[in-house]
């Protein structure tokens, strides 16, 4: 999996491509971590190149969410397709976490 | 920290008596083989998605009974469904129990007793010595299902294995529980292992259930 990050106001804008498996769930937890502790507490995570999320995958999205709220901080997920929606849906993640439908829904105001 | 398996143990077993709550028909089964591919994906060693199960790491856990059940998930060469996993483990449930009881009796959690009811049965009991660790987790689960937190890891599996297993009516009123169902559904959902898991055992109610009201009919 392939994580680029890019920055728009506060926000850390974060976009993963490829396979998110359990190497890949890892990679992601200590991107996120590393923001944290660089002080970044609004992120927002693009999931539209992701083509498939296993259940490691989906336990680091919500591990690290935890964890940004618990640091006082938000984060949202948009662009959601395919096979992981189908599995986000089935999982009931969608109903946990924020989904926007873009990257400026996600955006916090 | 307790494992899975043991947490399950402990919620299922009825605190006074030191014997296992009424479950549904191979519920605690189910759970115990759940409870075991759940612990060894929380460390790592297992990845599932919606069409299989595949080992990712075979390090050993340093937990024997753990470390069978991933043995065994590497004899099978080609990845198999979760479901194919909670099945074969389920059948070895007997075996599963004692050794799970044996570890909570040697950390001095449960101590046995045999006792003789009207001369007749030997009923083997599990009195809880150190209830500290049940306490702990059931408060654990009802602030988290009374609240709109994000639940970690650990608690998504504790929170499907109990509601599996029906357990989590205990931790709540009536009338807190009829709120509180909707949550616990979207928190057990959580877990693509416990889904599966959740989805053996109502299948086998549902079969036990035709079979009992065939036989009523007949």
């Amino acid at each position: 999996m392939n994580i680029s990050t890019s920055k728009i106001d506060q926000a850390v804008v974060m976009e993963l491509a490829g396979r998110m498996d359990v190497i890949a769930a890892m990679e992601y937890e200590k991107a996120i971590m590393a923001c944290l502790q660089r002080g970044d507490l609004k992120f927002v995570v693009d999931l539209n190149a992701l083509d498939y999320v296993s259940s490691a995958g989906l336990r680091s999205l919500l591990t690290t969410a935890k964890k940004v709220k618990e640091s006082k901080g938000m984060v949202n997920f948009c662009n959601v397709k395919g096979v992981v929606k189908e599995v986000f849906a089935m999982s009931g993640f969608d109903t946990i976490l924020p989904i926007f439908k873009s990257v400026k829904d996600a955006l916090p105001s | 920290m307790l494992s899975f398996a043991e947490e399950i143990f402990l919620l299922a077993l009825d605190d006074k008596q030191g014997v296992i709550k009424p479950l549904p028909v191979s519920a605690l089964d189910y759970a115990l083989a759940g409870a075991m591919l759940m612990d060894l994906a929380l460390q790592d060693r297992i990845d599932t998605d919606l069409t299989s199960l595949s080992v990712t790491d075979t390090k050993p856990t340093g937990d024997p009974i753990l470390d069978d059940v991933l043995r065994d998930l590497q004899q099978n060469p080609v990845p198999q469904p979760t479901s194919f996993w909670l099945k074969h483990f389920a059948d070895q449930s007997k075996r599963i129990q004692e050794r799970v009881l044996a570890r909570l009796i040697q950390k001095g959690i449960l101590k046995q007793e045999n006792r003789r009811i009207l001369w007749v049965f030997e009923v083997r009991r599990y009195p809880v010595m150190d209830n500290h660790e049940v306490k702990e987790v059931k408060t654990r689960l009802r602030e988290l299902i009374l609240s709109d937190d994000i639940p970690d890891s650990r608690e998504v599996v504790l929170i499907n294995l109990g509601n599996a297993c029906r357990l989590l009516d205990d931790l709540f009123t009536p009338a807190e529980y009829e709120k509180v169902r909707a949550r616990i559904v979207a928190l057990a959902r959580l877990d693509l292992i416990g889904q599966e898991m959740a989805k053996s055992i109502r299948e086998i109610e549902r079969t036990m259930a035709i079979a009992m009201s065939m036989t009523m009919m007949a």
